[in-house]
């Protein structure tokens, strides 16, 4: 059914048209209505109209049409009072309305936001000045019409400011009007017009409210009414032509194949090179080897190029938080800026997705506790407004976003304070820590500065959570801070998740590989050195202790007959364990594949590789390592 | 009291024609000019509340004594009247400023509600 397919399309155009539509709405409250800004509402409004319509999706072509109406008002000079609250609850409700084609029902109701609507419309103007338009249409018979036109126009300006008129001046002087022409105008008295224009040449003048005459041929009024809408409509159609969309499922299938090509192009390289030792300087091994070798430059070629389709830039993550942060403030009693830098960074599309809830959960401790209601502010010397900062840098290694609050930072004393309260410290160990030290208390689980429960941060959901989820991409969290000043989060964060730089190596005949992020060091470790309490058993390490765990022990797999003498000290949140290994085959950028439906979700296994022999490699993930090696020893405790 | 008219035309004739049909509809004309720079020492001089300009003169025409007469008084009231298939001259003439134009062969109604017009 075609429709069916449409729908996929129509979705995700709706979507951007509802972001287009709320940060339009936001630029509206902050720089007023600028023929651009409307102009591009006034696109939006119009697409989605256009295709929920054709779709039978009537309630959102409703409420899209009573938006352009409201548009439509703005543009011809309506105040825009209330009016970005407004726009912000159409989007909210189009996004209802959105939800409901997709997951069913029909419980949203347009008509009270459609009759809001249409009371704005008739709201006040500021300078009591009507926006009308004035449709004049010439007798058949009209002599000169482009002089008559003229001289009605002429007239029409004695008694009303003239704004806009379809065709343009310039067109009708030169001989482009049929029988009508339509002048958007702002009169004191519109009823007074008809009659002023009226005459022999003329067969009719029709007044009507600016909205009421809405009309496609606005949107072609010349270059201020235009907006950013492009000259040349073939221009147009060749930039839609030029981009296609695509299902993610099939990049993520993509990228799957490009894995396995490099695979074999190792597979070959590893094949040439031992038939060069069987027979020598043979010029067919040679070949082989060229060969081999241009495939792998074009293997790795093609795997950059679907890792950059598989790019997003991080705009599609930054655009909701204005929004967000809007409301948030709102709710709050606070102002707040909000500042976006580096939009266009790209990162791949799965990281993206996966530090929304990071990043909302920062940006929203930011707004509560950091930023200081406005009197407090003001007192401070501060401006009331404040502002919050999300700028995205691409680095060599990967991506660093950086949110910053100018608040009043965080207070180490009461972090402390809370601390020992939860008897996460004594009073002693507390008062030891550096200040470095006490900030770094907030990512301690179930601890939080914020004194009251607010209904925007809740209590405990903590920095914890923010940490854990950034580690389990493979990134970090650090946080800088100054009492007074604000703080600065700054989340480092890999460009793809489908490929990782990680560290190969060997338990029990076994390859596993671990990726880097999580991987601290690797140690030689005595047998003397071993500690053995129960089934637990750790090392001391530079002083601190080291809780130990096998890739066995962890997965639930028989044990080894000689087990390791490495150990490999890695890392999730603040904690380590040494994870025994018999040894390291090495180090290099592997292909992420997701475990197959039959494998399911193995807690400590993040996915599988193919290695170069062919050999398929799960991978470990280290913070789950980490949680199920100090489950166990926790265990062992209580035994 | 009846508007004040200055009646510009090459033709005699025309300008006979026109002083007769605004004398009849109550209109005043106080002055005549035979050509564009007649016309506007004519204007300065006599202070006419509207003007009916032909376009085709000798030594100025129509649609420079509109830019020179409004030069003078931005507040001019200008008809013009025009021969068919003048229509770029008209538009340039309104683009100048005048306010109204009739079209030759016309009647009288249309001259006199032109003028009207020109007077609102």
């Amino acid at each position: 059914m075609q429709l069916q397919r449409l729908l996929p399309v129509f979705l995700s155009e709706a979507d951007e048209h509802l972001q287009a539509l709320e940060e339009g709405a936001l630029q509206l409250e902050r720089h007023g209505p600028t023929p651009e800004l409307v102009a591009g509402l006034f696109r939006s409004a119009h697409t989605l109209k256009g295709s929920a319509g054709a779709l039978g999706f009537q309630r959102i072509a409703k409420l899209a049409h009573a938006v352009e109406e409201v548009l439509e008002a703005l543009r011809a000079g309506r105040t825009a009072d209330g009016l970005a609250d407004l726009l912000l609850e159409c989007v909210d409700t189009l996004r209802a309305l959105r939800r409901e084609v997709s997951d069913g029902g029909e419980h949203t109701d347009v008509d009270e936001v459609v009759q809001r609507l249409q009371a704005w419309k008739e709201g006040g103007t500021q300078d009591g000045l009507h926006p009308v338009d004035v449709r004049v249409r010439l007798r058949e018979d009209c002599p000169m019409r482009a002089a008559r036109a003229l001289a009605l126009l002429r007239m029409l300006r004695e008694h009303a400011q003239v704004e806009q008129v379809a065709p343009p001046e310039d067109a009708i002087a030169q001989g482009q009007l049929e029988l009508e022409f339509t002048a958007r105008v702002r009169a004191r008295q519109p009823e007074a017009l008809q009659e002023l224009l009226a005459g022999p040449e003329v067969e009719s003048v029709r007044v009507m409210p600016a909205w009421e005459a809405r009309d496609e041929r606005w949107l072609d009024l010349g270059p201020q009414a235009r907006g950013k809408l492009p000259d040349d409509p073939e221009l147009t159609r060749r930039a839609s032509l030029r981009t296609v969309r695509v299902d993610v499922e099939r990049l993520d299938r993509l990228m799957n194949l490009v894995g396995e090509l490099v695979v074999d192009r190792i597979r070959f390289q590893q094949i040439a090179e031992r038939l060069r030792r069987l027979d020598g300087a043979n010029g067919l091994a040679q070949e082989l080897a060229e060969a081999a070798g241009h495939l792998g430059r074009v293997a790795s070629d093609l795997q950059a190029q679907v890792l950059k389709a598989r790019m997003l830039p991080i705009e599609h993550l930054f655009s909701r938080f204005p929004r967000y942060v809007r409301d948030l403030a709102q709710r709050a009693g606070k102002k707040v800026e909000v500042v976006l830098e580096g939009q266009d960074t790209e990162l791949d599309r799965s990281v993206i997705e996966q530090i929304g809830g990071p990043l909302m959960h920062l940006v929203r401790n930011a707004v509560d506790h950091g930023i200081e209601p406005p009197e407090e502010r003001l007192r401070l010397g501060k401006p009331a407004a404040g502002r919050l900062r999300l700028a995205a840098v691409q680095e060599e290694e990967g991506i660093l976003v950086v949110v910053e609050d100018d608040g009043r930072g965080i207070d180490t004393d009461r972090v402390r304070e809370k601390a020992v309260r939860l008897g996460l410290l004594t009073a002693e160990e507390a008062a030891r820590l550096s200040e470095e030290e006490a900030v770094e208390l907030i990512f301690h689980p179930g601890l939080s500065t914020a004194s009251q429960v607010t209904d925007v941060s809740g209590r405990g959901v903590g920095m914890d959570a923010v940490r854990a989820g950034v580690q389990a991409l493979g990134g970090s969290v650090e946080v800088e801070t100054q009492r007074g000043r604000g703080t600065r989060f700054v989340l480092r964060l890999p460009l793809t998740l489908a490929i990782v730089r990680a560290l190969l190596v060997s338990c029990g005949g076994e390859p596993y590989a671990i990726p880097l992020a999580g991987v601290q060091e690797i140690v030689e470790v005595p047998a003397e050195r071993l500690h053995r309490v129960g089934s637990y058993r750790a090392t001391v390490l530079r002083g601190n202790a080291l809780p130990l765990v096998s890739v066995h022990e962890a997965l639930g797999l028989p044990a080894p007959e000689n087990p390791g003498r490495l150990l490999c000290v890695v890392t999730g949140g603040r904690r380590r364990v040494g994870l025994w290994v018999d040894r390291v085959l090495g180090e290099g950028e592997i292909v992420v594949k997701p475990l197959g439906s039959y494998l399911g979700q193995v807690d400590g296994v993040s996915g599988a590789t193919i290695l170069g022999d062919g050999r398929v490699a799960l991978i470990l993930d280290p913070s789950a390592l980490v949680r199920l090696a100090l489950r166990e020893e926790e265990l062992a405790h209580v035994g | 009291m009846s508007a004040r008219v200055l009646v510009v035309d090459d033709a005699l004739f025309m300008r006979a024609m026109i002083r007769e049909a605004l004398t009849n509809s109550g209109f005043q004309v106080v002055a005549e000019a035979s050509n564009g720079e007649e016309a506007v020492a004519r204007y300065e001089e006599s202070k006419p509340d509207v003007v009916t300009m032909d376009i085709t003169m000798p030594q100025m025409d129509g649609v420079q004594a509109v830019r020179e007469i409004l030069r003078r008084d931005p507040s001019a009231r200008i008809v013009m009247v025009s021969a068919m298939g003048q229509q770029a001259l008209v538009v340039e003439a309104i683009q100048a400023g005048a306010r109204d134009f009739v079209v030759k062969p016309f009647d009288q109604t249309r001259l006199v509600e032109a003028i009207r017009r020109a007077l609102r």
